[in-house]
């Protein structure tokens, strides 16, 4: 392998090494995305992920103090709830959120909480499920910031509102989505072909995994909100991001599609520039969506533009944009 | 005390579990029916089964720990890691894909995950590499009973094949899985070209494959 390490070529058993690092750890700055036409050998990368599972092994066991047992199954069983470092939620509005989106007010009962009942399905979340959101800063300490600081606060949260709308939208309608797929399942004709049950289904496991990211997986997400603000409703969108393996889900709505001769597209905002993220789909009417399996390095945001292949300028426009992340 | 196996075994689980020859597995080590086992610990704490929960930090919470700590330096921050790691198992067993990898790769995956993502919050990871110099093992203990003996010739094994690379392939590996370390910032921190870095991290990770066959196996 030479020192061009973006341009060179891998063998089948480096592109296995090579994906099952990328998807269990970071490595490097290569900008390759994980898609189907870059595929290596499944059986290959899975050797690899086991052989990575086992370096541990290498090392010392360390044997944990008995109350770190005693404190997980206390929490299981929601009979003593572990100290949160988090704050405790001041008001209702903050209760509802923090309870929606993984906060810290967890319900002490064993009973499983409702956080969506679209009527045709129900999902449900056990005590001290998602993961806890990074603490905010609580009012008191708050008071004695800045105003410059107050005002950083301020926006953040705005900014966390409105992807936590999004993401209430995108919860109700993946789950209203699912449900239809599971009825149309249910209801499947005598003639209906064991392809249409396979597609049904497929696509119904898909939205089913793409839900179980953004309401258990993702750890952080990252709103998209308009560049040109118009004042009119215009395209808005969110991308979420799972640390563990840097998956990543792009869902926006309200792009128009794009005019003959262009095309819009992804781009990963990183420390050393943006990286190609690659063409949306955009279909009038519907959301645009994008995933995968890894991500640039020390990516820090996302870019959506507008871009025209006929030479006309401006080049590239810059439609939306993600820079702040919500920890969820 | 208990004391938390890592990946322990029984004689009565090798001899109802195993689905292969234990004779093609080097050095002695009986087959590993803990797939099975640990499969079926999953299953029930999707399930909300309490005790399969407990059963099943008795087994890796040694191992998850000492992973953590080595990541972290910090033994409560290891700890809290640990609680982490077992309430997302707890809240997302239904999720394991065991088509992806084992449960013990899932869960090693996870906690260095967690571990790594604290150790970047904190910004401590020159800090780290400098105490990790000084440090001593101060909590280990010594396993029992079979599935200790069987785990103790997995980590031999390990260590064994860890030492048997070169040092500067070791080094790459090191400071990739224990510290989080992008290739890029090895590059940088070590002043060794990226294509070199990138070079050293194939040749071991081929080795290793070839060296620790029949262990993946077990895993898979």
């Amino acid at each position: 392998m030479s020192d061009e390490g973006r341009s060179r070529e891998l063998n089948p058993e480096d592109l296995a090494i090579d994906q099952a690092m990328s998807q269990v750890m970071a490595t490097g700055n290569e900008p390759r995305l994980v898609r189907g036409g870059d595929a290596a050998d499944p059986a290959a990368v899975r050797e690899y992920t086991e052989l990575l599972g086992l370096l541990p092994y290498a090392l010392e066991p360390e044997q944990p103090a008995a109350h770190v047992k005693q404190s997980i199954l206390d929490r299981v069983s929601g009979a003593q709830p572990a100290p949160s470092r988090a704050p405790q939620p001041q008001t209702q509005r903050e209760l509802d959120d923090m309870t929606l989106y993984g906060g810290t007010a967890e319900p002490v009962s064993g009973e499983p909480e409702t956080i969506v009942d679209s009527g045709e399905m129900t999902l449900r979340r056990a005590p001290g499920e998602l993961p806890a959101v990074k603490p905010i800063q609580p009012p008191a300490a708050a008071a004695n910031s800045s105003s410059w600081g107050s005002m950083a606060i301020a926006a953040m949260l705005a900014v966390c509102l409105v992807g936590m709308g999004f993401l209430g939208a995108l919860v109700w309608k993946q789950s209203q989505e699912i449900g239809q797929l599971h009825l149309q399942l249910a209801a499947q004709p005598a003639s209906a072909t064991s392809a249409d049950i396979t597609r049904v289904q497929a696509q119904a496991n898909l939205l089913q995994s793409r839900l179980d990211m953004i309401t258990n997986v993702a750890q952080s997400a990252y709103p998209m909100r308009r560049v040109a603000n118009t004042g009119k409703k215009g395209p808005e969108g969110i991308v979420y991001v799972c640390g563990m393996h840097q998956r990543w889900y792009l869902n926006l709505r309200g792009l128009e599609p794009p005019a003959p001769g262009s095309e819009y597209r992804l781009w990963f905002m990183t420390d050393e520039g943006k990286v190609d993220g690659g063409i949306l789909d955009v279909k009038d009417g519907s959301p645009a969506e994008m995933e995968a399996m890894s991500m640039p390095d020390n990516t820090n945001g996302f870019l959506v533009t507008l871009e025209r292949q006929d030479g006309g300028t401006p080049e590239s426009l810059t439609v939306l944009l993600g820079e702040k992340a919500i920890n969820l | 005390m208990t004391q938390p196996e890592a990946h322990p075994r029984r004689a009565a689980d090798t001899i109802s579990a195993g689905t292969r020859s234990a004779d093609s597995v080097p050095d002695g080590l009986a087959k590993n029916p803990e797939p099975v086992e640990d499969l079926d610990l999953v299953h029930r704490i999707a399930l909300r089964d309490e005790t399969a929960l407990a059963e099943l930090f008795e087994r890796y919470s040694s191992l998850l720990l000492a992973l953590s700590r080595r990541i972290v330096n910090e033994t409560s921050d290891a700890e809290e890691i640990l609680q982490e790691v077992f309430l997302q198992v707890w809240n997302q067993a239904e999720r394991y894909d065991r088509g992806r990898s084992s449960v013990s790769t899932w869960l090693v995956l996870i906690t260095r995950s967690r571990s790594i993502d604290r150790l970047r919050s904190r910004q401590v990871k020159d800090r780290t590499l400098t105490a990790l110099k000084h440090e001593k093992n101060e909590t280990h203990t010594s396993p029992q009973g079979m599935g200790s003996v069987l785990l103790e010739q997995r980590r031999q094994r390990l260590r064994r094949e860890m030492q048997e690379l070169p040092n500067e392939q070791r080094q790459v590996l090191d400071l990739a899985f224990f510290k989080g370390m992008t290739q890029s910032e090895i590059a940088g921190a070590t002043g060794i070209p990226l294509g070199t870095v990138k070079t050293r991290t194939l040749l071991a990770m081929k080795k290793l494959r070839r060296a620790l066959q029949a262990e993946i196996e077990e895993l898979l």
